[in-house]
């Protein structure tokens, strides 16, 4: 995938949220969605770029292009509108780069202005609370996504228990966001259907605890698991999205969980493989 | 005309008519009905560029839904009834069938029009799903890996629904501006019957139809009431007026937007406020007219 790191800024972190909550929501996956995208960190005003209070916010798509277009809505959306916002790239190293407030700029009706510092153009979008401050271009870099694992446990509480836990952890880890609500999923799909033809995925049967009993389906839970939740983790590199998952197992392991596994195409589709046995043998980092 | 000697200009605000559904999501517990909801609304705040408008109503209690457990409704608005089925599959689909815990239900049972959701996504379900008849209405469990979520099959449509109800709070700086919005979307919260779509309740970004300086774009700044470019443009704003905030109001019909236009205006007007006024398009565009000095006077 190709992801991109937005950095809100506002008078007040609550602000800086509003937006970025905004920003984030109906992002879960890129196929229903067009993009994935969540929190990945709050950031104090010594960490940002106009020393105010910040969240920054990574966003996932398919492609260079995909993505571009994403951010253009989404920033012209939720950041643009927002009272006392201005909008910064967090990826300052990225070669890649795409137009977002060069894009933007054309709100301003040829009144806005622009300044270049520190060969970085940055827009000034006059808006009825003042102005808007948007920066030109945004960094784009590799990433990956898909990274996940499953907790299969006793009973639905301590599947949530322990999905809750993960997700705790997890969330304190930069590079990476969890895009589905909450941070986890309950409907773990396979690629097509075995029974409609037009859809591209439908309910993971095999981990379906409802169906277990049923002749036409193979179960893959052992006895004793009846609640199975899923953690997707998206990441700037493989290093990001393994210590998330490695904090995340770790922190999931607890009473009433009784095994950890992970979905996968049997390795044909993704070139990324994360191995649970693996990553635990090695020391957090 | 003056609320708490706060000039209220003579103007309207102008209502488009749109279709709009509730939803209903019950959870295990509240914080996770909100995260649903939270989702389902995101990336949702002009009908333009997102496909649909919607937001958090409020919260629920248990003795409110359908299924006895903490919940909270989101008001979806959209251009159209099939618009407004594909935005409730698609985000459902994605926000509230992915959630642990919830299930969804139709918060507009007496709606006469309605639309088919629940059917589209128990297709997920790939042929294992099920689904009961309970009081006359269809509701599919489909097993997902959690155990199973539960929906209703059709959601109601609100065709008389109302979009573009508006105010502008006219502030001498931009903190005056941003407590008096701030203190009128609170006045406002959980209102039944509205929303409202852009973060935090609040818009900063007001628009003009078109672009003089550009062919292709839709919309672009309200050049009149932009203070920074009050030398610039032929201003609209008195002097004194340093910042301008708008608050977007969508509701199931235009009296419950008057009432929270009322509500809205009177916690506006604060210290640091000059005036309150109101977008429209002369009245060319919507049918609706939202009068600031008829609601204040409380002719709603």
């Amino acid at each position: 995938m190709r992801a991109a790191r937005v950095l809100i800024t506002a008078r007040s972190i609550a602000w800086a949220r509003t937006a970025a909550q905004s920003m984030t929501g109906f992002a879960t996956s890129v196929i229903g969605c067009k993009v994935e995208a969540g929190i990945e960190a709050e950031l104090l005003p010594q960490e940002t770029p106009d020393g105010r209070p910040g969240v920054s916010v990574l966003l996932f798509g398919f492609d260079v292009e995909g993505l571009r277009g994403r951010l253009v809505d989404r920033v012209g959306q939720t950041v643009l509108t927002c009272a006392t916002t201005a909008c910064f790239d967090g990826l300052p190293e990225a070669t890649e780069r795409v137009i977002v407030g060069g894009a933007l700029r054309h709100f301003g009706d040829k009144f806005q202005s622009s300044k270049i510092v520190n060969g970085n153009r940055y827009w000034r979008i006059p808006v009825m609370e003042g102005e808007f401050l948007v920066q030109e271009a945004f960094g784009v870099q590799k990433a990956i996504g898909g990274g996940n694992f499953l907790i299969l446990a006793a009973d639905p509480d301590a599947a949530l228990t322990a999905a809750e836990a993960a997700v705790d952890v997890m969330r304190k880890v930069r590079g990476i966001i969890l895009p589905f609500p909450g941070g986890m999923v309950r409907a773990g799909s396979k690629v097509g259907a075995k029974h409609y033809k037009k859809m591209i995925a439908s309910t993971n049967d095999a981990y379906c605890p409802t169906l277990r009993g049923r002749t036409d389906v193979t179960s893959e839970l052992p006895e004793g698991v009846n609640s199975v939740l899923e953690i997707v983790v998206d990441g700037l590199d493989r290093p990001a999205i393994e210590s998330a998952l490695r904090a995340g197992i770790d922190a999931a392991c607890r009473p009433g969980v009784i095994a950890i596994s992970a979905g996968n195409y049997g390795g044909k589709l993704g070139k990324h493989l994360f191995q649970l046995h693996t990553l635990l043998a090695e020391p957090s980092a | 005309m003056d609320s708490r000697g706060i000039f209220i200009e003579d103007t309207f605000a102008e209502g488009f008519g749109m279709a709009a559904a509730r939803v209903v999501i019950t959870a295990a517990h509240p914080k996770w009905s909100r995260a649903a909801a939270l989702k389902l609304t995101g990336f949702a705040t002009s009908v333009i560029a997102c496909k649909c408008e919607a937001a958090i109503e409020r919260e629920l209690s248990p003795d409110e839904t359908p299924d006895a457990r903490p919940g909270i409704s989101a008001l979806v608005f959209a251009m159209n009834p099939e618009g407004l089925k594909r935005r409730l599959i698609e985000r459902i689909g994605q926000a509230v069938l992915t959630f642990p815990t919830t299930s969804c239900f139709d918060g507009l049972p007496a709606a006469t029009d309605r639309v088919p959701v629940g059917r589209a996504l128990a297709a997920f379900g790939d042929k294992f799903q099920s689904s009961d008849v309970v009081g006359g209405q269809r509701y599919w469990r489909v097993p997902v890996m959690e155990g199973e979520f539960l929906l209703q099959e059709s959601f109601g449509v609100q065709r008389e629904a109302v979009g573009g109800g508006n105010f502008l709070i006219l502030g001498e700086d931009a903190p005056s501006a941003l407590a008096a919005a701030e203190a009128a979307v609170e006045a406002m919260d959980g209102m039944p019957g509205i929303i409202l779509p852009f973060p935090g309740g609040v818009v900063r970004s007001g628009s003009k139809v078109g672009s003089r300086g550009y062919r292709s774009m839709i919309a672009s700044t309200n050049d009149a009431y932009c203070p920074t470019l009050r030398l610039a443009t032929d201003s609209a704003l008195t002097e004194g007026v340093n910042s301008v905030l708008e608050i977007v109001i969508d509701g199931l019909d235009a009296d419950v937007i008057s009432r929270a236009m009322r509500a809205g205006i009177e916690a506006a007007c604060r210290p640091g406020v000059r005036a309150i006024s109101a977008g429209n398009y002369g009245g060319n565009l919507g049918p609706f007219r939202f009068h600031l000095r008829q609601i204040m006077a409380g002719a709603c």
